[in-house]
């Protein structure tokens, strides 16, 4: 079958469909995560889901519908931690990526043991997803990355300078809360796409490839936005034509660009010292 | 203009600053010196709004410093940055147009005007033909220029620069400081400078606030010279040293 007839398939349309939205939506978090050494709070919050999912599953509810509430909860909970208690942000991850884990396994030793739902979860099964679906996957992500659009230079100037940009009069608390919140609602969806366990995955990858070649905040950000957009859709491809699991095809395809264009720089840097 | 009345703060039960109170008037130039750990950048930061006191207030264009009003007027170039990432993806023109923010309303979009008033910064600041260029390719001497243009691209009336010269060389630290002395001057910006070097900011400060967690002077720099009080504080060689210094 070639690539063009699988997309007659309505699961293969749904799939690209909220990947494109989701995937742009990590790649724009992520370089605002991974710029504020926050790089890790998407494993965290991908642990916190676990737990979350557990608890759907235990009392039978939509895990969606417990897992925005609780996961959301939980990035607060990180930010108030590193706040009040006067910790890094890695260790406030931590605690709340503990306890998420811990959570998740005292649910799922009440339901009788893992099964086949709480590991479609963890691995993710974007072909799977359903109308539904798609459908909170594309507002979630046009409210959350117009609101960003719109607030782009207050973000710029706390992901450089948090000091300057509260004396200058930015509301750091408000975007700050804004942010882990948006991270919060991202990792939710995201756990369709690549699963919890590849979650943080989607968020770095494509920023670290962009900071390998961008010229400049705007163009790291459009850079890693193309990066996730190509990934994710040619995971997707890649998995249907090799039978090979989508989450897993998706992240490695984001490794190899990275690997490209750290091999790119570091070529044309050698380069550039030769010719100097 | 910024009116400081018995302004304490402490941090981890070691106390910082005790007891300042000074007014510093619109066009005052002052140099705001002090032994390291002396508290300089904890009261910049206090006036700014950016530490709540322990004790006493700030006051800023008339508001308390926590209310955070009239941040259009002012420019700020805080210490070296301890936390600076110098892999961040930004090139110089984008960080000096951060110095715009504070100006604009929502939804904040930068417009032609703007543009010219980044190239006009960089212009004033020899870094025209690096404003293309990733901050994390630039010298520190470099990177310190970007910084102070962030600070004076929205053309402030209030001036706070925490140790600026820091990096520079002898040249740009002579044209920075002609830049400060005009900007005084000409357009009446009040400038609050931090430096260790008392004798450089003599010649160009209308005013020394020196402190050591409290005010030890404020005034003029004939007046500290002439002051029997810093003779003994200083030593009569250290406050000659000080005050006779030629470069």
């Amino acid at each position: 079958m070639s690539i063009l007839e699988y997309l007659d398939y309505g699961f293969i349309q749904r799939a690209i469909v909220s990947g494109a939205f989701i995937a742009v939506l990590c790649s724009t978090l992520g370089v605002l995560l991974v710029l504020r050494r926050l790089s890790l709070i998407g494993d965290g919050l991908a642990h916190v889901t676990f737990g979350s999912v557990a608890l759907g599953l235990l009392f039978r509810v939509y895990p969606l519908y417990i897992s925005l509430p609780v996961v959301m909860a939980s990035s607060l909970g990180i930010l108030k931690l590193m706040e009040r208690a006067r910790i890094f942000g890695d260790a406030a991850i931590g605690i709340l990526s503990a306890l998420g884990i811990a959570g998740g396994v005292l649910a799922a030793s009440l339901a009788g043991g893992f099964n086949v739902d709480l590991f479609s979860y963890l691995f993710g099964n974007i072909l799977s997803i359903s109308v539904q679906e798609v459908y909170t996957s594309i507002c979630l992500s046009a409210i959350v990355l117009s609101v960003i659009v719109f607030n782009y230079h207050d973000i710029f100037s706390i992901t450089f300078d948090e000091e300057f940009a509260r004396a200058s009069g930015v509301n750091v608390n408000r975007i700050n809360t804004m942010i882990v919140l948006f991270t919060a609602i991202t990792v939710v969806l995201t756990m369709k796409v690549v699963g919890i366990m590849l979650t943080s995955a989607l968020l770095i990858f494509p920023a670290v490839t962009a900071f390998q070649v961008a010229r400049g905040f705007k163009s790291a950000l459009l850079i890693a936005a193309a990066v996730a957009l190509f990934s994710v859709i040619s995971g997707i491809f890649l998995s249907l034509l090799l039978n090979l699991p989508t989450g897993a095809s998706i992240v490695l395809v984001n490794f190899l660009f990275f690997a490209l264009a750290f091999i790119c720089k570091s070529s044309f840097g050698e380069k550039k010292r030769h010719r100097s | 203009m910024i009116t400081i009345e018995k302004l304490s703060y402490r941090y981890n039960s070691i106390e910082v600053l005790s007891n300042i109170s000074c007014t510093i008037d619109q066009g005052d130039y002052i140099g705001l010196v002090g032994p390291n750990g002396s508290g300089k950048s904890t009261l910049i930061k206090l006036i700014l709004g950016l530490l709540v006191p322990t004790a006493g207030s700030v006051r800023l264009c008339g508001h308390l410093s926590s209310e955070m009003k009239c941040r259009e007027a002012i420019g700020y170039l805080p210490q070296k940055m301890s936390f600076f990432n110098p892999y961040f993806p930004s090139t110089v023109r984008e960080i000096v147009a951060l110095g715009l923010v504070s100006r604009k309303k929502f939804p904040k979009r930068l417009d032609v005007t703007d543009e010219k008033t980044i190239d006009k910064t960089l212009e004033m600041l020899n870094i025209a033909d690096i404003g293309h260029k990733m901050i994390g390719d630039l010298s520190g001497g470099q990177q310190q220029r970007v910084f102070i243009a962030r600070a004076l691209v929205n053309n402030p009336e209030l001036l706070f620069l925490d140790e600026p010269t820091t990096a520079l060389d002898p040249e740009t630290r002579e044209n920075f400081f002609e830049i400060l002395s005009n900007l005084n001057r000409r357009n009446n910006v009040t400038v609050v400078l931090v430096t260790h070097d008392i004798g450089t900011i003599g010649r160009y400060a209308s005013k020394l606030l020196y402190i050591d967690r409290g005010i030890i002077f404020y005034g003029s720099f004939d007046e500290f010279c002439l002051s029997g009080d810093m003779t003994r504080f200083f030593g009569a060689s250290s406050q000659h040293l000080i005050c006779h210094r030629h470069e």
